[in-house]
């Protein structure tokens, strides 16, 4: 009996570490004997027993290829599922599977990451390449919003990214109380006071219409749509572009995306409905 | 041309603004300085004053009984305060200075005099107004929709 | 020393009736599953068929945007209809496949990958269209980075009989996308019934697995009048078309115009029912179901059809990408036969007609790609 490779086999891996970063987001950290290589923006699909499966963006450092690590917002039956499980607990993985982050094109560039909310999680990977190879860019900016200061995902890390002297970081909120002394708005107010230069290369991922709304800003400022990448999500079912779910028009989300230039995509995203 | 005729002319608000109708605007304004948790507007007094920050953090926030205000939305250095100037009516936000800050304050009764003077200066102004306030209303909406749930 | 007279690769010998049979015989006895037309319900479906005598002989069929109908030819034919509802994608993509089995013990996951399916089945009466969406589906589910292995297992054991179409039927329009009446490149045995003066069969040995096979029969070499006659039947079919498409131009067209009034007409005639993509030879989506079995041990990944038709197809956190059926026709039909040239370089349209025939509303694809092409006039409306 021979079987050929089934794409659509999982393989069993234990977790590791468990940590809750917020109220409704937690990070899995799985130590797979062999490592797992994975680059900057791609996503596993994760499987959970009898229950289901979904697609995750890694939120690890590319470097650190003993340590693959997920941060999953419970949001769905499968994730919600998910929640409770701990050090110990196996579930299956299958990847890595997209296309990632241009970290290596954008060298010698002045680099600018724009993430709300969750869209920290798969920019993290390319933040922290860039971090490790700091020398081979230019300036490098970290915008980032959320819904209320306690919503401020990985903020310990933000607050020692923040610290550098050669990274610029500026957090904004939604909304808050007193016991904010940072700015209140929209992410985009951020972008307010920044130099901003066309030939800057610009990362943006959060929730679409923030994204949309954060494109329109800086093509304000003179960013060209060849210069945005970011980060489309889809409801996916295979993740190798076999089952058809996560078409937008011609693209295939898991094989063409999730990472896309944004003038790539761009006619697509226009279309109400598509 | 006096040292505030030079700061006014620098706030990004009248940037473009012609020489002459700076000059007519300087009568109209002072430089302020706010300490930490002075207000520049309160809900329910009147709205007279029109104030480009130069300097601070202004937090534009609504009181609530029973717990602390909520803070919707912070502003800076080349903001402006106070963009229904042009239809005087009461404040309905509390606008604080989280930090010193720095404004020139344009008094509106002062301003309207010189808009209606001058069509041409009134319609630089207004067409300034009319910008922020479009920019302020994307911002709002895009806030209201609270994306991050 | 072989044997002159031995038809060799690319020949084309004539069977008469008890030949062919003696072929479906050949095929059996090699160890294949014959899958072939048969009549059922009402219908001519594929399935399983032991010889000669499952075949629908003297059987046609009647077909109309919405309507189906067989009926008696009133000769011996055995090929002599258009498509089945069935397509071959129910032997190569099955309706339900489980994938793979997942079993936990206490803390532990053990991953049971069933035994690829690699029966040898003999596909009977495969048509032009139906060779060219067999073709489309490869480039789709084996030949691109990952291959389905499923499809690839079973899609390596089969011995394909083409029959070339003499018999079209309202909803035709393969002649428009060019792909047939003829069968294209792709089969093991070429076929073309020939119904004038003695009923024989016109085979052509394309393949040297088709070669060994017609090779245990009796047959005699075609004459000149047999593949003139041969020739005939295709070339009449072409002239007999249901329906025609304008394929060329057709995906820029479709995607200048994507918000064309049109979509919102035949989003309002649609049902949703998904009888089109279930009886497209081409569509290919497929979902994922998770079930376990009682003691919670033992659960099972089934792959099973699925279709752009439903609303929870696409979806984001917050719910369906494309709430309305506008939106969803808007998606089948731009993808069929726009966006599959930009995915797989060619049209996902075979112009089968099943699309047609199977919609209880009667929407034609052919009518409404013809409509949506021309841009929509813009209309002042007064008052």
């Amino acid at each position: 009996m021979t079987t050929s490779h089934n794409p659509y086999a999982p393989v069993a891996m234990t977790i590791a570490h468990a940590v809750r970063e917020l109220p409704d987001v937690f990070t899995w950290t799985f130590r797979p004997p062999g490592g797992f290589v994975f680059r900057p923006g791609q996503f596993n699909m994760l499987y959970l027993h009898g229950v289901g499966e979904v697609p995750i963006s890694i939120s690890g450092d590319p470097s650190d290829p003993e340590r693959l690590i997920h941060t999953i917002r419970s949001v769905g039956t499968v994730t919600r599922a998910m929640e409770p499980l701990g050090v110990g607990d196996v579930v299956g993985v299958r990847g890595p599977y997209g296309a990632a982050w241009p970290v290596d094109e954008a060298r010698g560039k002045d680099v600018l990451v724009l993430a709300g909310g969750l869209g920290l999680a798969p920019l993290r990977p390319a933040i922290l390449q860039v971090l490790a190879h700091r020398a081979d860019y230019g300036r490098v900016t970290i915008l980032y919003g959320a819904r209320t200061p306690a919503d401020l995902l990985f903020r310990d890390e933000l607050e020692r990214w923040r610290g550098r002297f050669d990274v610029r970081l500026e957090a904004i909120v939604d909304r808050a109380g007193r016991d904010w002394f940072g700015p209140v708005g929209v992410v985009t107010r951020l972008l307010d006071g920044l130099p901003v230069e066309p030939d800057d290369a610009v990362w943006l991922c959060g929730p679409e219409i923030m994204m949309r709304f954060a494109v329109r800003e800086l093509e304000k400022r003179g960013v060209p749509r060849d210069a945005i990448w970011i980060s489309m999500e889809r409801s996916m079912k295979c993740g190798v572009g076999l089952c058809g779910h996560c078409q937008l028009a011609g693209s295939f989300v898991c094989k063409d995306g999730p990472v896309y230039r944004f003038d790539r995509i761009a006619p697509y995203l226009q279309v109400r409905e598509l | 041309m006096d040292d505030l005729e030079r700061v006014l002319a620098a706030h990004p608000f009248l940037a473009g603004l012609a020489p002459e109708h700076v000059g007519f605007l300087v009568g109209c304004t002072k430089n302020l300085r706010f300490r930490t948790g002075e207000y520049l507007m309160r809900e329910g007094e009147r709205e007279d004053t029109l104030y480009l920050i130069r300097q601070g953090m202004v937090v534009i926030e609504v009181p609530r009984p029973g717990s602390e205000p909520s803070c919707i939305e912070t502003l800076g250095a080349g903001d402006v305060l106070g963009v229904s100037c042009l239809t005087p009516r009461a404040a309905h936000l509390d606008c604080r200075a989280r930090e010193t800050v720095i404004a020139l304050a344009i008094d509106n009764v002062c301003l309207h005099r010189k808009m209606d003077a001058d069509p041409r200066l009134g319609y630089a102004i207004s067409m300034r107004l009319l910008e922020r306030t479009y920019d302020r209303l994307a911002r709002a909406r895009l806030q209201h929709l609270d994306v991050y749930r | 020393m072989t044997d002159p007279v031995a038809p060799r690769v690319g020949d084309r010998v004539v069977l008469d009736l008890g030949g062919f049979a003696a072929l479906l015989g050949a095929l059996a006895a090699a160890g294949h599953e014959l899958i072939g037309p048969t009549v059922r319900d009402g219908a001519i479906v594929l399935e399983p068929v032991r010889g000669l005598d499952d075949l629908p002989r003297g059987v046609g069929d009647e077909q109309g945007p919405g309507h189906y109908r067989l009926r008696a030819r009133g000769d011996e034919a055995l090929f002599g209809y258009a498509v089945s509802p069935h397509a071959w994608k129910r032997e190569l993509l099955p309706p339900k496949v489980a994938l793979v089995q997942i079993r936990r013990r206490g803390r532990e996951l053990e991953v049971e990958q069933p035994a690829d399916d690699r029966r040898k089945r003999a596909f009977i009466g495969v048509r032009g269209c139906e060779l060219a969406a067999i073709a489309v589906q490869d480039r789709v589910l084996r030949d691109g980075a990952h291959p389905d292995a499923d499809y690839h297992a079973r899609r390596a054991g089969v011995f394909v009989v083409a029959v070339h179409c003499g018999s079209p039927a309202g909803t035709c329009f393969c002649a428009s996308m060019d792909t047939g009446p003829r069968a294209g490149p792709g089969y093991d045995l070429g076929v073309t019934e020939l119904l004038d003066g003695a009923h024989r069969f016109v085979v052509e040995l394309a393949t040297e697995a088709g070669r060994a096979i017609a090779a245990q029969v009796t047959s005699r070499r075609a004459a000149d009048e047999d593949l003139a006659a041969d020739a005939a039947v295709t070339a009449s079919a072409a002239t007999r078309m249901g329906r025609s498409l304008a394929a060329a131009g057709l995906r820029d067209a479709l995607m200048a115009n994507l918000e064309h009034p049109r979509w919102q007409a035949v989003g309002d005639r649609c049902l949703g029912c998904a009888n089109c993509t279930l009886s497209c030879p081409t569509c290919f989506c497929t979902n994922v179901d998770d079930t376990t079995d009682l003691s919670g041990e033992l659960a099972t990944r089934t792959r099973r059809w699925d279709s752009c038709f439903t609303a929870e197809f696409a979806y984001v956190h917050g719910g369906s990408v494309r709430p309305s059926l506008r939106a969803r026709y808007r998606q089948w039909l731009t993808h069929k036969l726009a966006t599959w040239h930009d995915q797989f370089g060619t049209s996902g349209c075979v112009g089968c007609g099943r699309c047609i025939t199977w919609c209880p509303v009667g929407i034609d694809l052919t009518e409404e790609a013809a409509a949506i092409r021309v841009p929509a006039e813009r209309t002042n409306r007064d008052g």
